[in-house]
């Protein structure tokens, strides 16, 4: 690619070297030919000269079969040992024969080898005659010998002894040739012994071709085809270098001979033209190479420049790591993006082998040879793995790994495109756990849920769903989603679909509608539906989230019965309280009229009729007016009882002590002429309705004045205490107490526990203190024994613990009151 | 002036007034409209309310109510300026917060006793007719 020859000398290697051993083995046969029918011009090329030993002729046909036969390149001995070996003896009978006349020559031995065949013809006369091998032709027919039978040895050092024997050879001959043409005998003969013939000079030559041209890849004669500079330059000038003086001389010479120029003008013009020519072929040849330079330099930057642009490209390429390995499998280029992945340097890891980027299971599995064996194989290995960094962590790689072969398809090592792309395998990871989960948790959803694409076909359909409509998935998916629903609905159903394609108008999406299902038993039921829609690339899908609804439509039927049935109630109830109003007003206005009425007249009767009136009729009248002070007292405490109930709080911050302390005020007619202990504790300030919790107090603080009037010492305390965060108000005598047995009749409207004679009341203080402390989220309890005195608790804050508890905490009813 | 329907309260409380030397002057009207024609009869209001000193009214009465008398006395200007009492047998709030409002001089409860209720009617003689100083009668004309 980088060399592209402009000239080729020979169509191929090897039609030189074959030409020419056909002409060696044409012109010996040539000769034998000429022997046999004695033709002098066959003998020799002209008759008058010097004629080729028939043993010579002989010799040239042996030596050029034995370099038919040594001529293709040595692979195998085993395959090929039959014609090497005939070749290479051959060979070694060609050197034998110019080595035994050399012998003659050297020793003064007649041995005759070439004398062996045409004995009679070659005559006895002259033991040096013409047509014997003479010593030049000896020599260069043994070196030639010898070149054959060591065509194919290479020394240590690189040379070829072949080579060297058959220059001597090819310089011997070629001048022998000359001197046939410049008509000098010194030439080709020697010393008056036997010249060498024209033909064997003209054999030798052809053979010292063959030979040398028969290795022309690895020898000398590499240069003449080697694809550079020197092998144009060679291919150019050789030849020229050797015919042209040749052919000058020649000129020159037959000039000088035929009279035309004397020796100087001859010299001078051969020296000219020498110099013309040599001048002209050298400019020539410069400007062709220089024009060839010019060109390989531009091609060679260009190949630079490229070479430069796609290092850069892949050195610089981040997010891939791409390196070379040698066959072998060791990291031989490194870029950045590798680097990066993997955690080397380039200086740490050309030359180590790519294993270590395997896992050690890896490694242990021959995971790195087996694909660098497909790769070569397959021509591509692409794979997806774990990776080893430099610092032992892992990576998920996709790796495509790829052979590398030169023009004549040998291995030449791989590269390898590495990608790190673990956060991909994660994401992928963390989307097949998102899937499951959404699988999961849909399949044990108790909802059923329903997936759509934008055709309204169904493309999701989880267990519930199966459960709920009757379906089996596989029934379901692919079917239009009208499938579920009653036909009425079905309509509405697509154009909706269709409007929140086109416009984006959702009525549904995004919103908890309450439709109707249909199931696959034709039953309709209804539904609450909370439908979701997404786009993705392939369009838009709806997910419907659906629950069956039956029992709670029912229970709301239920509810909504009640409600009206409360409502209704309410309307009485409200009624009633109006009526109980006007009720108690009419009371209030009318009862008393009556009383009024009867005392009055009693009174008046009692006045004026008095003196008429007997003992016995005054006492009756007396015992009128009684009933009538008594039936007026009842009435005023039902009215307050009443009105306790219908008020409304108005909550005041109240100092309760000064509330107590009006009401021990308001009390005064009853404590008239009596001692009373009071023990007032310093009470805190509450929020409350003051004048309601007046009348508490009121009442207490009576109930305790009345029920302790027989006790000599009467004490009454008004008191609390912090139960648990509660405050718990009290009020407490040493008066006669009473019977526990009785106490759920304590706070009931109209009861007693004591006979009206031994203390006088109407039996609804109490009843009225209850329903006020219980309009404050109030309790109120009491604790008493018989003749230990009685104790009220009431609270102002919410009741969540029973009174027996609370009391229990504070000491119970023998709390010693008085020390 | 006396509104009273209950023809025994009546009677006590002419008893009462009797006793307190009172029942000379005494113009009694039966119901809440007899009241009124008594007031703003044909040609009446000129003639009888310069001479009223004092209106003892019952709420609870046949036909117009009590309060209803006493409002219109209250929004007529020629008979506003009377004293009127309410005397009745209701303590119910709302009864006394609406008599306040609508511009009664006094609200009194009959008490059951009668012996309260006479000195009650006592101090109410005493105190209306005696302590208290009623307007002018020129003013009374030209109101």
């Amino acid at each position: 690619m980088l060399f592209v020859a402009k000239t080729r000398l020979f169509p191929s290697p090897k039609f030189l070297p074959q030409a020419a051993n056909l002409g060696v083995i044409v012109i010996g046969e040539l000769a034998l030919i000429g022997w046999v029918v004695n033709n002098a011009s066959l003998k020799g090329v002209y008759p008058g000269l010097a004629e080729m030993n028939p043993t010579t002729a002989l010799t040239f046909i042996v030596a050029s079969v034995a370099f038919r036969l040594l001529f293709p390149e040595p692979v195998s001995w085993r395959r090929q040992w039959l014609r090497r070996g005939l070749g290479e003896l051959m060979a070694a009978a060609v050197a034998l024969v110019g080595l035994l006349k050399l012998c003659e020559y050297a020793f003064g031995l007649h041995l005759g080898i070439d004398q062996v065949l045409f004995h009679e013809q070659l005559g006895l006369v002259r033991a040096f005659a013409p047509n014997r091998i003479g010593p030049n032709t000896a020599l260069c027919i043994a070196l030639l010998g010898l070149a054959l039978a060591l065509l194919d040895v290479t020394t240590q050092s690189g040379q070829r002894p072949a080579e060297y024997l058959t220059l001597v050879a090819g310089l011997i001959s070629a001048m022998a040739v000359l001197g046939y043409a410049y008509g000098m005998s010194v030439l080709f003969s020697f010393a008056n012994l036997a010249p060498m013939p024209l033909n064997t000079a003209m054999a030798l030559v052809l053979l010292c071709l063959a030979i040398l041209s028969a290795r022309c890849e690895h020898g000398l004669m590499r240069i003449f085809i080697a694809d550079s500079f020197g092998g144009e330059l060679a291919r150019r000038l050789f030849p020229a270098a050797i015919v042209v003086p040749v052919l000058l001389g020649w000129l020159r010479l037959e000039g000088e001979r035929a009279g035309l120029f004397d020796a100087s003008f001859g010299i001078a013009v051969m020296a000219t033209s020498n110099i013309v020519f040599f001048v002209v072929l050298l400019y020539w040849t410069a400007a062709s190479l220089d024009r060839s330079d010019l060109e390989r330099q531009q091609a060679e930057q260009a190949r630079i420049e490229t070479e430069e642009r796609f290092r850069m490209l892949v050195t610089g390429v981040k997010d891939y790591a791409i390196f070379m390995l040698d066959p072998k499998g060791r990291v031989a280029s490194w870029n950045e993006g590798a680097q990066r992945i993997k955690g080397y340097t380039a200086e740490e890891i050309v030359g180590r082998h790519f294993s270590r980027f395997f896992t050690p299971e890896e490694i242990r599995d021959d995971k790195p040879e087996r694909e660098l064996r497909t790769a070569e194989i397959e021509g591509r290995a692409e794979n997806e793995g774990w990776r080893v960094r430099r610092d032992g962590s892992r990576f998920w790689a996709h790796v495509v790994l790829t052979p590398l072969r030169d023009d004549v398809g040998k291995l030449r090592g791989f590269s390898k495109v590495t990608r790190d792309i673990t956060e991909r395998k994660k994401a992928e990871e963390a989307l097949r756990a998102a899937e499951e989960k959404f699988r999961v948790v849909s399949e044990t959803a108790a909802d059923a849920i329903v997936s759509g694409d934008s055709q309204g076909n169904i493309t999701y359909f989880n267990k519930a769903a199966e459960k709920m409509f009757g379906y089996a998935a596989a029934e379901a998916l692919g079917q239009p989603l009208t499938l579920l629903m009653p036909e009425r609905f079905q309509e509405a159903h697509r154009h909706g679909i269709e409007r929140y394609l086109t416009t984006g108008e959702a009525h549904v999406v995004g919103r908890q509608v309450e439709l109707t299902g249909r199931r696959k038993d034709g039953t309709e039921f209804p539904l609450e539906v909370s439908l979701a829609s997404w786009k993705t690339k392939d369009g838009t899908f709806f997910t419907g989230i659906l629950r069956d609804i039956t029992r709670r439509k029912e229970a709301e039927a239920a509810l909504e019965g009640h409600r009206a049935e409360l409502t209704r109630s309410n309307h009485e109830l409200t009624a009633a309280n109006k009526e109980l109003d006007a009720f108690t007003y009419s009371v209030s206005h009318d009862l008393r009229s009556p009383l009024r009425q009867i005392d009055g007249f009693a009174r008046i009767l009692q006045e004026e009729a008095a003196p008429q009136l007997t003992t016995e009729a005054r006492h009756c009248l007396e015992r009128i007016q009684e009933g009538v002070a008594k039936m007026g007292r009842l009435v005023d405490d039902l009215l307050n009882l009443g009105r306790v109930g219908r008020k409304q709080l108005s909550w005041e911050h109240t100092r309760l002590n000064a509330l107590v302390k009006e009401a021990i005020t308001e009390l005064e007619p009853e404590t008239q002429a009596r001692t009373i202990h009071w023990r007032i504790d310093d009470l805190p300030a509450v929020k409350c309705d003051l004048g309601l919790m007046k009348v508490v107090f009121v009442n207490l603080l009576s109930n305790a004045i009345k029920f302790s009037q027989q006790v000599d010492r009467p004490v009454i305390q008004v008191g609390h205490k912090q139960v648990d965060g509660e405050t718990v108000f009290f009020v407490r005598d040493n008066g006669i107490g009473f019977n526990m047995r009785y106490v759920s009749k304590l706070f009931g409207i109209f009861q007693r526990l004591h006979r009206q004679e031994d203390f006088p009341g109407t039996g609804v203080g109490l009843a009225s203190v209850q329903r006020i402390i219980h309009k404050h989220g109030g309790r109120v309890w009491a604790e008493s024994e018989p003749y230990k005195g009685a104790s009220f608790y009431f609270t102002l804050g919410q009741p969540d613990r029973s009174e027996s508890e609370v009391s229990t905490a504070l000491g119970g009813a023998n709390w010693p009151l008085i020390q | 002036m006396l509104v009273e329907d209950n023809p025994s309260d009546l009677e006590l409380t002419l008893h009462a007034l009797r006793h307190n030397y009172l029942a000379n002057h005494i113009h009694v009207a039966r119901d809440g409209e007899e009241a009124l024609n008594y007031l703003f009869g044909r040609e009446t209001p000129a003639k009888v309310a310069p001479s009223l000193k004092l209106v003892l009214l019952d709420l609870k009465l046949p036909k117009v109510d009590g309060l209803e008398v006493l409002r219109a006395i209250k929004s007529d200007p020629r008979t506003k300026v009377i004293p009127v009492v309410i005397l009745t047998s209701s303590r119910e709030d709302r009864d006394v917060v609406e008599g306040y409002r609508l511009g009664v001089n006094s609200y009194i409860q009959k008490p059951v006793d009668f012996e309260k209720f006479r000195e009650t009617v006592r101090q109410l003689r005493f105190y209306w007719l005696l302590v208290n100083q009623p307007p002018p009668l020129t003013l009374r004309h030209t109101a």
